[in-house]
Formats: structure tokens, C-alpha cells, sequence
């Protein structure tokens, strides 16, 4: 009897344990199918499944949140997919979320993935739809191809008729490449503008270091500061002469009365007519001094003229600091004195 | 001669479906044999458990050690054990642990069956009205449809800690991870058929044992071919069921 109870404990215990074994199975499959977790059930519709079968995974986020329940077709052109969502991640799905179906990896299962939607927007709620967006297929990848090689085919060919034309010699660039006397005037032209970068790297440097006008100008402290201080006299003589200005239109002060008084203007018109004469006698006067005959335009323009007449001028000073001297000198001399009348004075 | 071998053939088909229906029938007679059918049980499962853990998990480890350098070829490493689990769940499992089970429990219920019928105990039972069908057959029966799913439970189990050392010798992986990762790709649709079907396993490798055993008339020479032949009935029947198995799966998935 107690023989046969140990058998039966052992067996029972045998059973039980395999038992277990199943149960745990089917618990673990049974939460990655979340078979027993509450879910709501959301629907969306694709225009193409691209494969994707009931039992998928659906993630949100990269998180497995709940699996493709239900899928069939809608109309025509479309699919339903019902998807039941945990109800854990409820809260973070909102109304406009939107799904895309992906891949797992290059050869894994179909997915559909929640992309987030906007922050203060509600939870999605059981029953709702969402939107669906178009995700990217091979054959549009395919297509894409196909359309860039159609292009680069054509650059192609239009790369092989200029090189052909460079092979030929036609145009600039063939020229370039097969005219000798050409590159000879680019080299030459290249070491011209050598020398023409070093200059102008000579004369930035001086510019630096503040010689030359130019230099002085960007260099030179208080040169700015003077600057900056004619600047604000040019700023007070214009201010000054728009009040003046506004005095002259209002009509004050003498000049005000000129533009203002219409009975001097007849007078002020002939005056002007008198002043354009002058200025026309002046001009003939001008074109005569130019004219290198003229004995004026030998005084202006002839330097060597100008030369003598700095010497003479020179001697002529020379002169009459010594008559002066010479002057004085007779001033000193005793026999003059004597017949100065003020003799008395000086002591 | 062929004729004759043909028409042996569909006598012994006819006899095994008859010896089918009758202890089906007489599993439902009154009084149950209980103390036998816990004997059965403790004789066909448990003392089988050491020889199928010990199978199971060397299978494990083996498969396992033996497929990751492929996959590894392919980069598909990480795949190692969800693929290694699924082949052991779905076939691996219930094949081997029935085959391994036929070739013990099988032998030993024909051997036991054929030389209580030359020995003339099974007509002795008749004669002091036990019923030997229900004694002797549906007992065993009935213990080895019950212990054969669970023992490819167990098989299972011991299999997976067999991958997963297997695979825990070149990688870095905890057996939580691995557990998940092995049960990824696997379905009820995978577990529930492959379950099934364990039971109709145990079911005709019982059956068949008994059969050969059962109707055993040439003394001693008889016990060995009866043996023999439970063996060998048994594990045909395997794969055949196995066949039958995977195509009603595959229609009742679509």
C-alpha cells in the first residue's frame, strides 16, 4: 500500500509538473499576445498593407504596445486595419496620431508603427480611427532609381560630347587644352598677376603699418578722433544752416526780404543778368591766359618764370634788409645824431 | 504470393481498427482498473523521464552548438534561439521523445503482452473473469497517451536550457532574455497542434504495442517478433501521424 502511494504521489507529481509547464507556455505566449491584458481597439485604413497579417506587433515610440487584430478590405483602393492598443499606453496615443507600416529589420515581419501626435491633443479612445500615412515601398525606391539613371545617362551623354569637343579643339576649353600659344599667354598672365598680388600685399602692408595717407587715415587714432570732431562741426553748420534757411523762408533778415519781396526780385533778375556777363568776360579773360602767348599766361604757367621772379624777389628782400641794416647803422653813427632833431630823447 | 502478403496486410488493418474500437470501448466500462492505470503510469512515464531529459537536453545543446556558426555566417546570431526553440517545439520534441518513448515503452508492453499470452495468463484472466482488454490493454494505453505529452513537455523544457547553455558559451545572455527571444516568433498556432498531436503519438504507439503483444501464438519466437514488430508498427505510426498532423495543422491555420 504505501509502495503503491509512492507511485502515485511520483506520478501526480510528474503530471502536475508537466502541467505547469504547458501553463507557463501558454502564459507567456498568451501576454506576448496579449491576450490577457485589456486593450482597446483603434482602426485605421491603408491603401496597402503591404503584407502585414493579424498578429503583428504594433509600436509606439519603439515599444510594443498591442498587435493587428483585424484586417480587411475596405473598398477598392483600401484596407482596414483594426489594431488592439494595451491599455497602458492609452494615454499616450493621442487622436491625431498617425500610423505607417514598417519593417522589422530588411527581411523581418511587418509592423505598424504610431508615430506621436501633437502634445495637448486627447487619447485616442476605443473605436476611434486614425490617420494612416503612406511609408515608402520598394517598388517607389525601385522607380526612383530607375528615374535618377535615366538622368544620369543623359549627363552622361552630354559629358561625352564635351569631351569629345575638347578632344576636337572646339571652343574655350578646347582651346585651353590643345592651343600651346594660349597657355603660354595664361602662364604669362598668371605671373603678371603674381606680381600684382605682391604689390598689393606691399602696399597693404603699409597700409598696416600705417604709412602713406591711406594708412594714416585707417591707422591713425587721432586722426579719427578729428574726425569724428569735423564730423560734428559739419553736423552744427548744417543744422545751423537749415535754421537759417527757415529764417530765409519765413522771410526774415535782409536775404529773407530778397527771396521773400517780389518788387527787388525784377532788380535782383538784372543784377544777375549784369553778374552772368562778368562771369562770361572773366571766361574770355581766362582762355586768354591760357593761351601760352599771353604774357598773364607766362606769369601763371611758366615755372621758370615763376623761378626768376622768386629770386628776384628773394634778392629784393636780401636788399632791403640790408638797407635797413645800412640804415640803422647810419641811425648809430655820431654825425647823423648830431643833426637829428631828437638827440634829447635818447639817453 | 503478393496477393496473399496484400490480403495479410488489410487483415491486419481490419484486426488493429477493431482492437482500436474495443478499447476505446472498454476504456468507458465500469469498474475502472485504477491501481493498474497508476502503475502504467508511474512504469511508462516516470521511469522514462531520465532517458528523455537526458535526450532532450543533449538535443538542445547540440542543435543549438551546431546551427550558430551558420547562422552567425548569415548574421543572424540572434536568431539562434527562436529558431532553435520553434524546430524543437514543432517536430524535434514530439518526434524524438515519441521515437525514444516507442523504442522503450513499446518494446517493453509488447514483450510483456505477448509473453503473458504463451504463457497463458491472458487466457487465465479470461477464465476467472477479468476482462484482460481492460486490464492489461486500456491501462497502457491510457498511460501512454497521458504521459507522452508530458513527457515532450519536459522535453521541451530541458531542451531550451540545453540551447541556451549552448548558446551562452559564445555569447553573453541572460536566461530571461533568452526565454523571451526564444518564445518571439512562436505562436499557439505553433504549440497547441504540436501538443496535440503528441497525444494521438502516445495514443497508437500504446495501442500498437498492445496489438502486436496482445495477438502473439508462436511460443517464444512469437515474443521476439512481437516486440520487434511494436517497435517498429510504433514509430511508423509516428511519422505517419506526423504527416497527417502537419496537414490538418496547415489547413486549420489558413
Amino acid at each position: 500500500m504505501t509502495q503503491d502511494k509512492k507511485i502515485s504521489i511520483r506520478v501526480g507529481l510528474f503530471i502536475f509538473i508537466s502541467f505547469l509547464l504547458l501553463v507557463g507556455a501558454i502564459l507567456i505566449l498568451g501576454r506576448k499576445r496579449n491576450m490577457f491584458q485589456q486593450s482597446i481597439k483603434i482602426a485605421t485604413v491603408f491603401s496597402n498593407v503591404q503584407g502585414l497579417r493579424v498578429g503583428n506587433n504594433v509600436r509606439f515610440t519603439g515599444i510594443e504596445v498591442g498587435a493587428v487584430s483585424n484586417i480587411k478590405i475596405l473598398t477598392d483602393t483600401s484596407a482596414l486595419v483594426v489594431l488592439s492598443i494595451d491599455k497602458g499606453a492609452v494615454p499616450f496615443i493621442k487622436k491625431d496620431s498617425r500610423t505607417i507600416i514598417g519593417s522589422e529589420g530588411l527581411m523581418g515581419s511587418k509592423i505598424v508603427m504610431l508615430l506621436p501626435g501633437t502634445p495637448g491633443s486627447p487619447a485616442v479612445e476605443d473605436g476611434d480611427e486614425i490617420t494612416s500615412e503612406r511609408s515608402i515601398e520598394f517598388d517607389d525606391i525601385i522607380k526612383e532609381i530607375q528615374i535618377s539613371g535615366e538622368k544620369i545617362s543623359e549627363v552622361a551623354n552630354n559629358l561625352i560630347e564635351i569631351t569629345g569637343k575638347i578632344n576636337r579643339g572646339d571652343g574655350i576649353f578646347g582651346k585651353l587644352f590643345t592651343d600651346s600659344e594660349l597657355t603660354q599667354e595664361i602662364d604669362q598672365t598668371g605671373k603678371n598677376i603674381e606680381s600684382l598680388s605682391r604689390n598689393l600685399k606691399e602696399v597693404t602692408e603699409k597700409i598696416n603699418a600705417g604709412e602713406g595717407l591711406i594708412g594714416h587715415i585707417l591707422m591713425d587714432t587721432t586722426f579719427a578722433q578729428k574726425l569724428d570732431e569735423t564730423s560734428i562741426n559739419v553736423a552744427i553748420i548744417s543744422s545751423n544752416i537749415e535754421k537759417l534757411s527757415s529764417r530765409i523762408k519765413n522771410g526774415e533778415g535782409s536775404l529773407g526780404q530778397l527771396f521773400a519781396d517780389t518788387t527787388s526780385a525784377k532788380g535782383f533778375i538784372r543784377m544777375s543778368q549784369d553778374l552772368e556777363k562778368a562771369v562770361n568776360n572773366l571766361s574770355e579773360i581766362s582762355q586768354k591766359m591760357n593761351d601760352p602767348s599771353n604774357a598773364l599766361n607766362q606769369f601763371i604757367a611758366d615755372s621758370a618764370f615763376a623761378d626768376t621772379l622768386k629770386i628776384t624777389f628773394r634778392n629784393l628782400n636780401k636788399g632791403l634788409t640790408e638797407i635797413t641794416e645800412a640804415s640803422e647803422a647810419v641811425q648809430r653813427s655820431g654825425i647823423v645824431r648830431a643833426f637829428s632833431k631828437d638827440k634829447k630823447k635818447k639817453p | 504470393m503478393a496477393t496473399k502478403k496484400l490480403s495479410n496486410f488489410f487483415i491486419q488493418l481490419a484486426n488493429i481498427f477493431a482492437f482500436t474500437v474495443l478499447t476505446v470501448k472498454y476504456m468507458f466500462r465500469r469498474p475502472f482498473e485504477h491501481n493498474e492505470f497508476v502503475r502504467q503510469l508511474f512504469l511508462v512515464g516516470y521511469k522514462s523521464f531520465g532517458l528523455i531529459s537526458i535526450t532532450a537536453f543533449i538535443m538542445g545543446l547540440v542543435l543549438t552548438i551546431q546551427t550558430r556558426p551558420v547562422m552567425e555566417e548569415f548574421g543572424a546570431e540572434s536568431w539562434v534561439p527562436t529558431m532553435i526553440f520553434i524546430s524543437i517545439v514543432i517536430e524535434i520534441g514530439p518526434v524524438i521523445t515519441a521515437l525514444l518513448f516507442a523504442g522503450r515503452v513499446g518494446s517493453r508492453i509488447g514483450a510483456e503482452l505477448s509473453s503473458m499470452r504463451i504463457t497463458e495468463q491472458i487466457d487465465a484472466m479470461e477464465v476467472s473473469g477479468v476482462y484482460p482488454m481492460k486490464y492489461l490493454v486500456t491501462t497502457r494505453v491510457l498511460a501512454t497517451t497521458i504521459m507522452l505529452p508530458a513527457l515532450v513537455l519536459y522535453a521541451d523544457f530541458l531542451a531550451l536550457i540545453g540551447s541556451y547553455i549552448g548558446y551562452a558559451m559564445h555569447n553573453t545572455i541572460g536566461i530571461v532574455l533568452f526565454i523571451r527571444e526564444a518564445f518571439d516568433e512562436l505562436a499557439f498556432s505553433d504549440l497547441i497542434p504540436a501538443t496535440i498531436k503528441t497525444f494521438f503519438f502516445g495514443f497508437f504507439i500504446g495501442i500498437l504495442s498492445c496489438f502486436t503483444g496482445y495477438n502473439t501464438n508462436r511460443g517464444a519466437e512469437g515474443v521476439g517478433i512481437a516486440t520487434n514488430s511494436a517497435v517498429i508498427l510504433s514509430s511508423l505510426s509516428i511519422f505517419i501521424i506526423d504527416l497527417i498532423a502537419v496537414q490538418i495543422t496547415e489547413i486549420l491555420i489558413q
